[in-house]
């Protein structure tokens, strides 16, 4: 009985398709207590961080004090890659829109897309063959 | 005014139209059980929503027009392994099959990533060997479409260069424009 050749194959990931894996998994934010380009990022995580973190469930949120450095928001995704934000004089609000930017990312680096619509499928209608047209409309030479 | 820009343009009347080419449905998943937007989520909304004058204005794909249409015996296509579809997203066509992601040039406001979308604004639903097409708009009960924000993201930033004719004054301008990336998880025949 001969064995059967099979092609391995890897599932390709479609996130959304089956269910949605939000790609920022964690945030990690570092303060200083002393700088003053860290005060508005203390007031926020003194007032805004609770409520803006319990919005997202998902997403592991850090807390560390770095003396001496700015404030910086880093944005950990599922491909690995890590996005930072320096957030030294920024207010409470400019710090929550930035988070925001780290949520809505993929962590993958901005790219100019060339097509509007990415597909893993063939085309549905198949490609054009001058073999497989009708008779009446081959081209005479 | 003559602008020299050194990568591709979008133009200004896309964001000014009104959104009519989706309907939002929320995803009870846990994932949004605590989110609180400054949108609703609740069906009730949803539906009041849609009755709202701003989507049911003078345009020509309004629901009440499409249901008077009558659908057609779409059992050729019923039995067609794969479908494609054109919708329209603020009369942008864009052709598209099950698990494509739609590349849109706007960052969506009403919605966040995660949130489930619903196509209105469909012309066209075919497969290799038949095609299902209404220009003003399927009826809206013959397909679903539907997808999901995968991502707002931004392109890469660039330099406008802006200036006249015979002026050797230039203006830069830094650009970077926002990208939403939408994936259709569902497109099925209600026949």
């Amino acid at each position: 009985m001969a064995a059967i050749n099979f092609i391995q194959q890897v599932s390709k990931a479609r996130n959304g398709l089956g269910s949605f894996v939000l790609p920022c998994k964690k945030i990690l934010i570092t303060y200083c207590d002393f700088g003053g380009s860290s005060v508005g990022m203390r007031d926020f995580l003194r007032s805004r961080l609770k409520g803006f973190a319990s919005q997202y469930p998902e997403i592991e949120f850090q807390v560390l004090e770095k003396p001496g450095f700015h404030p910086v928001i880093k944005g950990f995704y599922t491909n690995e890659k890590s996005k930072q934000i320096c957030c030294r004089k920024w207010n409470a609000d400019v710090i929550e829109n930035k988070l925001k930017l780290l949520i809505n990312s993929t962590g993958s680096k901005l790219k100019k897309p060339k097509q509007n619509v990415i597909s893993l499928n063939s085309s549905v209608r198949g490609i054009w063959s001058p073999f497989h047209v009708d008779p009446s409309q081959r081209y005479k030479i | 005014m003559l602008s020299r820009i050194c990568g591709v343009g979008f133009k200004t009347g896309f964001r000014s139209s009104f959104i009519k080419a989706y309907t939002l449905q929320s995803r009870n998943t846990i994932f949004r059980s605590l989110h609180s937007s400054h949108f609703a989520h609740n069906q009730e909304h949803l539906d009041a929503e849609r009755s709202r004058p701003l989507k049911e204005s003078n345009s020509p794909n309004s629901e009440k027009i499409n249901e008077a249409v009558q659908i057609p015996d779409l059992t050729p296509l019923k039995y067609e392994q794969n479908l494609y579809a054109t919708i329209n997203i603020h009369n942008r066509p864009f052709l598209v099959t099950k698990g494509d992601i739609i590349i849109l040039p706007f960052r969506m406001k009403h919605a966040d990533i995660g949130d489930a979308l619903q196509f209105t604004d469909i012309t066209t639903v075919g497969s290799r060997n038949y095609t299902y097409h209404v220009k003003e708009g399927l009826p809206s009960d013959a397909v679903t479409i539907k997808g999901i924000i995968l991502e707002k993201t931004k392109k890469p930033m660039y330099v406008k260069e802006i200036t006249k004719k015979r002026n050797r004054r230039t203006r830069h301008v830094q650009v970077k424009h926002d990208l939403t990336k939408i994936r259709i998880t569902e497109l099925k025949l209600n026949v």
